[in-house]
Protein backbone atom coordinates (compact mmCIF):
# COMPACT_ATOMS: atom_id res chain seq x y z
CA UNK A 1 0.00 0.00 0.00
CA UNK A 2 2.94 2.23 0.67
CA UNK A 3 3.83 1.93 -2.98
CA UNK A 4 0.21 2.62 -3.90
CA UNK A 5 0.21 5.87 -1.91
CA UNK A 6 3.56 6.88 -3.31
CA UNK A 7 2.23 7.11 -6.85
CA UNK A 8 -0.49 9.70 -6.14
CA UNK A 9 1.96 11.53 -3.87
CA UNK A 10 4.56 11.67 -6.64
CA UNK A 11 1.88 12.75 -9.11
CA UNK A 12 0.76 15.46 -6.69
CA UNK A 13 4.39 16.62 -6.31
CA UNK A 14 4.81 16.78 -10.07
CA UNK A 15 1.57 18.78 -10.31
CA UNK A 16 2.70 21.18 -7.58
CA UNK A 17 6.15 21.60 -9.16
CA UNK A 18 4.52 22.03 -12.56
CA UNK A 19 2.12 24.66 -11.25
CA UNK A 20 4.94 26.42 -9.42
CA UNK A 21 7.04 26.35 -12.62
CA UNK A 22 4.16 27.70 -14.65
CA UNK A 23 3.75 30.39 -12.00
CA UNK A 24 7.42 31.38 -12.32
CA UNK A 25 7.17 31.52 -16.13
CA UNK A 26 3.95 33.53 -15.94
CA UNK A 27 5.59 35.76 -13.32
CA UNK A 28 8.61 36.36 -15.56
CA UNK A 29 6.35 37.09 -18.52
CA UNK A 30 4.40 39.50 -16.34
CA UNK A 31 7.61 41.19 -15.19
CA UNK A 32 8.83 41.46 -18.78
CA UNK A 33 5.56 42.95 -19.98
CA UNK A 34 5.35 45.42 -17.12
CA UNK A 35 8.99 46.33 -17.79
CA UNK A 36 8.12 46.92 -21.44
CA UNK A 37 5.16 49.08 -20.35
CA UNK A 38 7.40 51.09 -18.03
CA UNK A 39 9.95 51.58 -20.84
CA UNK A 40 7.25 52.67 -23.29
CA UNK A 41 5.85 55.14 -20.75
CA UNK A 42 9.29 56.60 -20.05
CA UNK A 43 10.36 56.96 -23.70
CA UNK A 44 8.59 60.25 -24.54
CA UNK A 45 10.31 62.00 -21.61
CA UNK A 46 13.67 60.47 -22.53
CA UNK A 47 13.50 61.19 -26.26
CA UNK A 48 12.13 64.70 -25.92
CA UNK A 49 14.93 65.52 -23.44
CA UNK A 50 17.51 64.15 -25.90
CA UNK A 51 15.92 66.21 -28.63
CA UNK A 52 15.47 69.53 -26.86
CA UNK A 53 18.13 69.44 -24.16
CA UNK A 54 15.53 70.76 -21.74
CA UNK A 55 15.18 68.63 -18.64
CA UNK A 56 11.53 68.71 -17.65
CA UNK A 57 12.05 68.23 -13.92
CA UNK A 58 8.33 68.05 -13.20
CA UNK A 59 7.73 65.41 -15.86
CA UNK A 60 10.62 63.39 -14.45
CA UNK A 61 9.25 63.59 -10.92
CA UNK A 62 5.78 62.67 -12.11
CA UNK A 63 7.10 59.36 -13.44
CA UNK A 64 6.44 56.47 -11.05
CA UNK A 65 9.60 54.86 -9.64
CA UNK A 66 9.53 51.91 -12.05
CA UNK A 67 9.29 54.22 -15.05
CA UNK A 68 12.10 56.44 -13.72
CA UNK A 69 14.28 53.33 -13.48
CA UNK A 70 13.24 52.27 -17.00
CA UNK A 71 14.19 55.75 -18.27
CA UNK A 72 17.64 55.49 -16.70
CA UNK A 73 18.18 51.97 -18.09
CA UNK A 74 17.26 53.10 -21.59
CA UNK A 75 19.38 56.22 -21.29
CA UNK A 76 22.38 54.12 -20.22
CA UNK A 77 21.78 51.69 -23.09
CA UNK A 78 21.58 54.50 -25.66
CA UNK A 79 24.61 56.38 -24.37
CA UNK A 80 27.26 54.38 -26.29
CA UNK A 81 25.07 54.26 -29.42
CA UNK A 82 24.62 57.96 -30.09
CA UNK A 83 26.84 61.00 -30.50
CA UNK A 84 26.43 64.71 -31.08
CA UNK A 85 23.87 66.97 -29.45
CA UNK A 86 21.53 64.11 -28.51
CA UNK A 87 24.44 62.43 -26.69
CA UNK A 88 25.32 65.62 -24.82
CA UNK A 89 21.69 66.07 -23.79
CA UNK A 90 21.57 62.45 -22.66
CA UNK A 91 24.65 62.97 -20.49
CA UNK A 92 23.05 66.06 -18.92
CA UNK A 93 19.94 64.01 -18.15
CA UNK A 94 22.00 61.20 -16.59
CA UNK A 95 23.90 63.76 -14.55
CA UNK A 96 20.58 65.18 -13.34
CA UNK A 97 19.29 61.75 -12.34
CA UNK A 98 22.50 61.05 -10.42
CA UNK A 99 23.57 58.11 -12.63
CA UNK A 100 26.95 59.64 -13.50
CA UNK A 101 27.73 60.45 -9.86
CA UNK A 102 26.87 56.86 -8.93
CA UNK A 103 29.17 55.53 -11.68
CA UNK A 104 32.03 57.69 -10.35
CA UNK A 105 31.52 56.15 -6.91
CA UNK A 106 31.28 52.65 -8.41
CA UNK A 107 34.65 53.16 -10.09
CA UNK A 108 36.04 52.69 -6.57
CA UNK A 109 33.78 49.76 -5.69
CA UNK A 110 35.18 46.57 -4.16
CA UNK A 111 33.31 44.54 -6.79
CA UNK A 112 35.28 44.25 -10.03
CA UNK A 113 32.11 43.89 -12.17
CA UNK A 114 30.85 47.22 -10.80
CA UNK A 115 34.21 48.88 -11.53
CA UNK A 116 34.22 47.53 -15.11
CA UNK A 117 30.63 48.69 -15.68
CA UNK A 118 31.45 52.10 -14.24
CA UNK A 119 34.52 52.35 -16.50
CA UNK A 120 32.50 51.62 -19.63
CA UNK A 121 29.71 53.99 -18.59
CA UNK A 122 32.06 56.88 -17.80
CA UNK A 123 33.79 56.37 -21.15
CA UNK A 124 30.47 56.40 -22.97
CA UNK A 125 29.54 59.62 -21.14
CA UNK A 126 32.58 61.12 -22.88
CA UNK A 127 33.49 63.79 -20.34
CA UNK A 128 37.22 64.64 -20.44
CA UNK A 129 37.00 65.16 -16.67
CA UNK A 130 36.65 61.38 -16.28
CA UNK A 131 40.15 60.81 -17.66
CA UNK A 132 41.79 60.49 -14.22
CA UNK A 133 39.21 57.93 -13.06
CA UNK A 134 39.79 55.89 -16.21
CA UNK A 135 43.60 56.12 -15.98
CA UNK A 136 43.34 54.76 -12.44
CA UNK A 137 41.21 51.85 -13.66
CA UNK A 138 43.82 51.15 -16.35
CA UNK A 139 46.02 49.75 -13.55
CA UNK A 140 43.26 47.74 -11.87
CA UNK A 141 44.25 44.26 -10.64
CA UNK A 142 41.35 42.67 -12.61
CA UNK A 143 41.88 42.31 -16.41
CA UNK A 144 38.24 43.00 -17.39
CA UNK A 145 38.37 46.34 -15.53
CA UNK A 146 41.63 47.31 -17.26
CA UNK A 147 40.17 46.42 -20.67
CA UNK A 148 37.02 48.42 -19.94
CA UNK A 149 39.17 51.41 -18.96
CA UNK A 150 41.27 51.10 -22.14
CA UNK A 151 38.18 50.96 -24.35
CA UNK A 152 36.68 53.94 -22.54
CA UNK A 153 39.87 55.98 -22.87
CA UNK A 154 39.65 55.33 -26.60
CA UNK A 155 36.03 56.39 -26.63
CA UNK A 156 36.92 59.55 -24.71
CA UNK A 157 39.34 60.35 -27.54
CA UNK A 158 41.74 62.53 -25.57
CA UNK A 159 45.25 62.59 -27.13
CA UNK A 160 46.73 62.56 -23.61
CA UNK A 161 45.63 58.92 -23.26
CA UNK A 162 47.99 57.66 -26.00
CA UNK A 163 51.15 57.40 -23.85
CA UNK A 164 49.42 55.74 -20.85
CA UNK A 165 47.70 53.28 -23.19
CA UNK A 166 51.03 52.35 -24.81
CA UNK A 167 52.59 52.01 -21.37
CA UNK A 168 49.76 49.68 -20.32
CA UNK A 169 51.18 47.06 -22.70
CA UNK A 170 54.13 46.55 -20.35
CA UNK A 171 54.56 45.64 -16.69
CA UNK A 172 52.93 43.07 -14.43
CA UNK A 173 49.38 43.77 -15.58
CA UNK A 174 49.60 44.19 -19.34
CA UNK A 175 46.58 44.89 -21.52
CA UNK A 176 46.33 42.77 -24.72
CA UNK A 177 47.77 44.57 -27.79
CA UNK A 178 44.53 44.39 -29.80
CA UNK A 179 42.56 46.10 -27.01
CA UNK A 180 45.13 48.93 -27.01
CA UNK A 181 45.12 49.16 -30.82
CA UNK A 182 41.33 49.40 -30.85
CA UNK A 183 41.40 52.08 -28.13
CA UNK A 184 44.08 54.31 -29.65
CA UNK A 185 42.61 53.92 -33.16
CA UNK A 186 39.53 55.77 -31.86
CA UNK A 187 41.58 58.81 -30.79
CA UNK A 188 41.13 60.87 -33.90
CA UNK A 189 43.64 63.53 -32.91
CA UNK A 190 46.23 60.97 -31.96
CA UNK A 191 49.65 62.68 -31.88
CA UNK A 192 51.58 60.65 -34.45
CA UNK A 193 54.88 62.08 -33.11
CA UNK A 194 54.13 60.57 -29.68
CA UNK A 195 53.13 57.34 -31.33
CA UNK A 196 56.37 57.12 -33.34
CA UNK A 197 58.38 57.15 -30.10
CA UNK A 198 56.90 53.70 -29.47
CA UNK A 199 58.91 52.34 -32.40
CA UNK A 200 62.12 52.59 -30.37
CA UNK A 201 60.63 50.91 -27.29
CA UNK A 202 62.40 47.85 -25.91
CA UNK A 203 59.01 46.18 -25.54
CA UNK A 204 57.94 44.13 -28.58
CA UNK A 205 54.17 44.60 -27.87
CA UNK A 206 54.67 48.40 -27.81
CA UNK A 207 56.51 48.33 -31.14
CA UNK A 208 53.89 45.98 -32.62
CA UNK A 209 50.99 48.20 -31.56
CA UNK A 210 52.83 51.32 -32.75
CA UNK A 211 53.48 50.06 -36.29
CA UNK A 212 49.92 48.77 -36.51
CA UNK A 213 48.52 52.18 -35.52
CA UNK A 214 50.83 54.12 -37.83
CA UNK A 215 49.28 52.12 -40.66
CA UNK A 216 45.74 52.75 -39.44
CA UNK A 217 46.40 56.49 -39.16
CA UNK A 218 47.94 56.50 -42.67
CA UNK A 219 51.10 58.07 -41.27
CA UNK A 220 53.07 58.18 -44.54
CA UNK A 221 55.85 60.18 -42.88
CA UNK A 222 56.61 57.11 -40.76
CA UNK A 223 56.99 54.82 -43.80
CA UNK A 224 60.83 54.55 -43.60
CA UNK A 225 60.58 53.58 -39.90
CA UNK A 226 57.94 50.95 -40.63
CA UNK A 227 60.06 49.55 -43.49
CA UNK A 228 62.98 49.25 -41.06
CA UNK A 229 60.77 47.34 -38.58
CA UNK A 230 59.66 45.04 -41.39
CA UNK A 231 63.25 44.30 -42.37
CA UNK A 232 65.01 43.76 -39.09
CA UNK A 233 62.85 43.83 -35.98
CA UNK A 234 63.76 40.92 -33.67
CA UNK A 235 60.04 40.15 -33.14
CA UNK A 236 58.12 38.36 -35.91
CA UNK A 237 54.88 39.88 -34.57
CA UNK A 238 56.29 43.39 -35.11
CA UNK A 239 57.48 42.50 -38.62
CA UNK A 240 54.09 41.00 -39.50
CA UNK A 241 52.22 44.07 -38.26
CA UNK A 242 54.69 46.27 -40.15
CA UNK A 243 53.73 44.44 -43.35
CA UNK A 244 50.06 44.97 -42.55
CA UNK A 245 50.72 48.68 -41.90
CA UNK A 246 52.53 49.07 -45.22
CA UNK A 247 49.55 47.51 -46.98
CA UNK A 248 47.28 50.06 -45.30
CA UNK A 249 49.58 52.93 -46.31
CA UNK A 250 49.31 51.70 -49.89
CA UNK A 251 52.54 53.35 -51.01
CA UNK A 252 54.52 51.82 -53.92
CA UNK A 253 57.66 52.96 -52.03
CA UNK A 254 57.21 49.91 -49.75
CA UNK A 255 57.15 47.31 -52.55
CA UNK A 256 60.91 46.53 -52.61
CA UNK A 257 61.00 46.00 -48.85
CA UNK A 258 57.93 43.75 -48.99
CA UNK A 259 59.41 41.69 -51.85
CA UNK A 260 62.61 41.30 -49.81
CA UNK A 261 60.57 40.15 -46.80
CA UNK A 262 58.81 37.62 -49.01
CA UNK A 263 62.14 36.30 -50.24
CA UNK A 264 64.11 36.28 -46.98
CA UNK A 265 61.69 36.80 -44.07
CA UNK A 266 60.19 34.09 -41.85
CA UNK A 267 57.45 32.02 -43.51
CA UNK A 268 54.85 32.91 -40.84
CA UNK A 269 54.77 36.52 -42.03
CA UNK A 270 54.53 35.69 -45.74
CA UNK A 271 50.69 35.67 -45.98
CA UNK A 272 50.57 39.18 -44.50
CA UNK A 273 53.34 40.40 -46.81
CA UNK A 274 51.44 39.03 -49.81
CA UNK A 275 48.21 40.72 -48.65
CA UNK A 276 50.11 44.01 -48.35
CA UNK A 277 51.45 43.69 -51.90
CA UNK A 278 47.90 43.10 -53.08
CA UNK A 279 46.64 46.18 -51.25
CA UNK A 280 49.37 48.32 -52.80
CA UNK A 281 48.54 46.86 -56.20
CA UNK A 282 52.09 46.87 -57.52
CA UNK A 283 52.41 45.12 -60.93
CA UNK A 284 56.14 44.44 -60.27
CA UNK A 285 55.03 42.07 -57.49
CA UNK A 286 53.18 39.76 -59.92
CA UNK A 287 56.04 37.22 -60.47
CA UNK A 288 56.58 36.86 -56.68
CA UNK A 289 52.82 36.56 -56.10
CA UNK A 290 52.62 33.85 -58.79
CA UNK A 291 55.38 31.90 -57.01
CA UNK A 292 53.45 32.30 -53.74
CA UNK A 293 50.47 30.58 -55.42
CA UNK A 294 52.41 27.33 -55.06
CA UNK A 295 53.65 28.15 -51.55
CA UNK A 296 53.67 25.66 -48.67
CA UNK A 297 50.69 26.93 -46.66
CA UNK A 298 47.03 27.21 -47.70
CA UNK A 299 46.88 30.71 -46.11
CA UNK A 300 49.75 31.87 -48.30
CA UNK A 301 48.21 30.39 -51.44
CA UNK A 302 44.79 31.98 -50.67
CA UNK A 303 46.40 35.35 -49.90
CA UNK A 304 48.41 35.17 -53.14
CA UNK A 305 45.32 34.40 -55.24
CA UNK A 306 43.46 37.31 -53.67
CA UNK A 307 46.44 39.65 -54.07
CA UNK A 308 46.91 38.75 -57.73
CA UNK A 309 43.26 39.53 -58.36
CA UNK A 310 43.70 42.92 -56.65
CA UNK A 311 46.88 43.73 -58.63
CA UNK A 312 45.25 42.85 -61.95
CA UNK A 313 42.07 44.81 -61.17
CA UNK A 314 43.20 47.63 -58.90
CA UNK A 315 40.52 49.35 -56.82
CA UNK A 316 40.08 53.13 -57.06
CA UNK A 317 42.77 54.63 -54.82
CA UNK A 318 41.35 56.49 -51.83
CA UNK A 319 42.10 60.21 -51.67
CA UNK A 320 45.30 60.94 -49.82
CA UNK A 321 46.28 57.31 -49.43
CA UNK A 322 48.85 56.96 -52.15
CA UNK A 323 52.25 58.58 -52.26
CA UNK B 1 3.99 61.58 -46.35
CA UNK B 2 7.12 59.45 -46.96
CA UNK B 3 7.33 56.11 -45.19
CA UNK B 4 10.55 54.84 -43.63
CA UNK B 5 11.08 51.28 -42.41
CA UNK B 6 13.57 50.82 -39.55
CA UNK B 7 15.06 47.34 -39.11
CA UNK B 8 17.18 46.98 -35.97
CA UNK B 9 17.25 44.29 -33.28
CA UNK B 10 18.22 46.83 -30.60
CA UNK B 11 14.86 48.05 -29.34
CA UNK B 12 16.27 51.19 -27.72
CA UNK B 13 17.92 52.37 -30.94
CA UNK B 14 14.93 51.31 -33.04
CA UNK B 15 12.45 53.21 -30.87
CA UNK B 16 14.68 56.29 -30.86
CA UNK B 17 14.94 56.34 -34.66
CA UNK B 18 11.19 55.77 -35.06
CA UNK B 19 10.48 58.63 -32.63
CA UNK B 20 12.87 60.97 -34.46
CA UNK B 21 11.40 60.10 -37.86
CA UNK B 22 7.82 60.51 -36.66
CA UNK B 23 8.67 63.84 -35.05
CA UNK B 24 10.21 64.97 -38.33
CA UNK B 25 6.98 64.23 -40.20
CA UNK B 26 7.69 60.79 -41.66
CA UNK B 27 5.50 57.72 -41.30
CA UNK B 28 7.72 55.15 -39.59
CA UNK B 29 7.38 51.38 -39.55
CA UNK B 30 9.73 49.08 -37.67
CA UNK B 31 10.92 45.49 -37.54
CA UNK B 32 13.08 43.75 -34.95
CA UNK B 33 14.97 41.41 -37.29
CA UNK B 34 15.88 40.81 -40.90
CA UNK B 35 13.11 38.32 -41.65
CA UNK B 36 10.40 40.61 -40.26
CA UNK B 37 12.03 43.50 -42.09
CA UNK B 38 11.90 41.66 -45.39
CA UNK B 39 8.19 40.90 -44.93
CA UNK B 40 7.37 44.48 -43.88
CA UNK B 41 9.38 45.94 -46.77
CA UNK B 42 7.46 43.84 -49.27
CA UNK B 43 4.12 45.22 -48.10
CA UNK B 44 3.39 42.72 -45.30
CA UNK B 45 2.72 38.94 -45.34
CA UNK B 46 0.29 39.15 -48.30
CA UNK B 47 2.17 41.95 -50.07
CA UNK B 48 -0.87 44.21 -50.04
CA UNK B 49 0.54 46.83 -47.64
CA UNK B 50 2.58 49.90 -48.41
CA UNK B 51 6.15 49.47 -49.62
CA UNK B 52 8.36 51.96 -47.75
CA UNK B 53 10.07 54.86 -49.53
CA UNK B 54 13.32 54.19 -47.67
CA UNK B 55 14.70 51.43 -45.45
CA UNK B 56 17.17 51.90 -42.59
CA UNK B 57 18.94 48.63 -41.83
CA UNK B 58 21.28 47.72 -38.99
CA UNK B 59 24.29 45.69 -40.15
CA UNK B 60 24.69 43.41 -37.13
CA UNK B 61 21.55 41.42 -36.45
CA UNK B 62 21.07 37.78 -35.42
CA UNK B 63 19.84 35.15 -37.91
CA UNK B 64 19.80 37.47 -40.95
CA UNK B 65 22.48 40.17 -41.08
CA UNK B 66 21.85 43.61 -42.51
CA UNK B 67 23.94 42.74 -45.58
CA UNK B 68 21.88 39.58 -46.18
CA UNK B 69 18.69 41.59 -45.78
CA UNK B 70 19.91 44.20 -48.28
CA UNK B 71 20.73 41.46 -50.78
CA UNK B 72 17.26 39.95 -50.29
CA UNK B 73 15.64 43.38 -50.70
CA UNK B 74 17.53 44.00 -53.93
CA UNK B 75 16.41 40.57 -55.25
CA UNK B 76 12.72 41.24 -54.47
CA UNK B 77 11.02 43.18 -57.34
CA UNK B 78 8.87 45.31 -54.99
CA UNK B 79 11.91 46.58 -53.06
CA UNK B 80 14.68 46.34 -55.66
CA UNK B 81 14.76 50.11 -56.16
CA UNK B 82 13.91 51.26 -52.62
CA UNK B 83 16.81 53.31 -51.19
CA UNK B 84 18.63 51.70 -48.27
CA UNK B 85 20.73 53.30 -45.54
CA UNK B 86 22.93 50.91 -43.59
CA UNK B 87 23.58 51.53 -39.89
CA UNK B 88 26.90 50.03 -38.95
CA UNK B 89 29.55 49.94 -36.27
CA UNK B 90 31.93 48.76 -39.03
CA UNK B 91 33.76 51.77 -40.38
CA UNK B 92 36.54 49.89 -42.15
CA UNK B 93 36.97 50.87 -45.77
CA UNK B 94 36.50 47.33 -47.08
CA UNK B 95 33.24 46.89 -45.17
CA UNK B 96 31.85 50.18 -46.42
CA UNK B 97 32.83 49.12 -49.95
CA UNK B 98 31.00 45.82 -49.41
CA UNK B 99 27.86 47.76 -48.46
CA UNK B 100 27.99 49.97 -51.54
CA UNK B 101 28.78 46.97 -53.75
CA UNK B 102 25.44 45.36 -52.92
CA UNK B 103 23.53 48.52 -53.71
CA UNK B 104 23.27 50.37 -50.39
CA UNK B 105 22.65 54.10 -50.98
CA UNK B 106 24.32 55.49 -47.88
CA UNK B 107 25.65 54.36 -44.53
CA UNK B 108 25.71 55.73 -41.01
CA UNK B 109 28.42 54.72 -38.55
CA UNK B 110 27.47 53.93 -34.95
CA UNK B 111 27.70 55.70 -32.55
CA UNK B 112 25.53 57.90 -34.72
CA UNK B 113 24.11 61.38 -34.52
CA UNK B 114 20.30 61.16 -34.75
CA UNK B 115 20.24 64.65 -36.31
CA UNK B 116 22.73 63.63 -38.98
CA UNK B 117 20.65 60.49 -39.55
CA UNK B 118 17.61 62.67 -40.32
CA UNK B 119 19.64 64.78 -42.76
CA UNK B 120 20.83 61.66 -44.55
CA UNK B 121 17.29 60.26 -44.74
CA UNK B 122 16.15 63.55 -46.24
CA UNK B 123 19.06 63.65 -48.73
CA UNK B 124 18.64 60.05 -49.87
CA UNK B 125 14.88 60.54 -50.32
CA UNK B 126 15.51 63.74 -52.30
CA UNK B 127 18.02 61.92 -54.55
CA UNK B 128 15.56 59.07 -55.07
CA UNK B 129 12.81 61.58 -55.87
CA UNK B 130 15.02 63.30 -58.43
CA UNK B 131 15.82 59.93 -60.05
CA UNK B 132 12.16 58.90 -60.30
Amino acid sequence: MIGGEAVPLAAASVTVIGLAGAGVVAGRRGTRSSQAEAQAAARPVLFSTMDSGVIDVEALHRLPRRQRRALQDQARALLPQVRGTDHDNLVRLLEHTGAIGRARRQAGSRRSAARARAGLFLGAAGRPTEMDNLLRLLHDPVPSVRWAAARSLGRLGHPGAVSPLLASLEGDRPIPPDVVVEAIAQIRQCPVAVLRQGLSSRSAPVRAVTVDLLGRFHALAALPDIVRRLADDPSIEVRTRAAQALGRLGSPRAVDALLAALADGPATMHPQVVRALGEIGAPEAIPALRRALTGPSPQLRAAAAHALEAVRAPAQPSAGRRA
Amino acid sequence: MKTVLVVDDDSDVRELIVWKLTNAGYAAMDAADGQAGLVAAGGGPDGSGRVPDLILVDWLMPRMTGIELCQALRAQPATAAVPIILLTAKAEESEVEQGFAIGVDDYIVKPFSPREMLSRVQAVLARAGARA
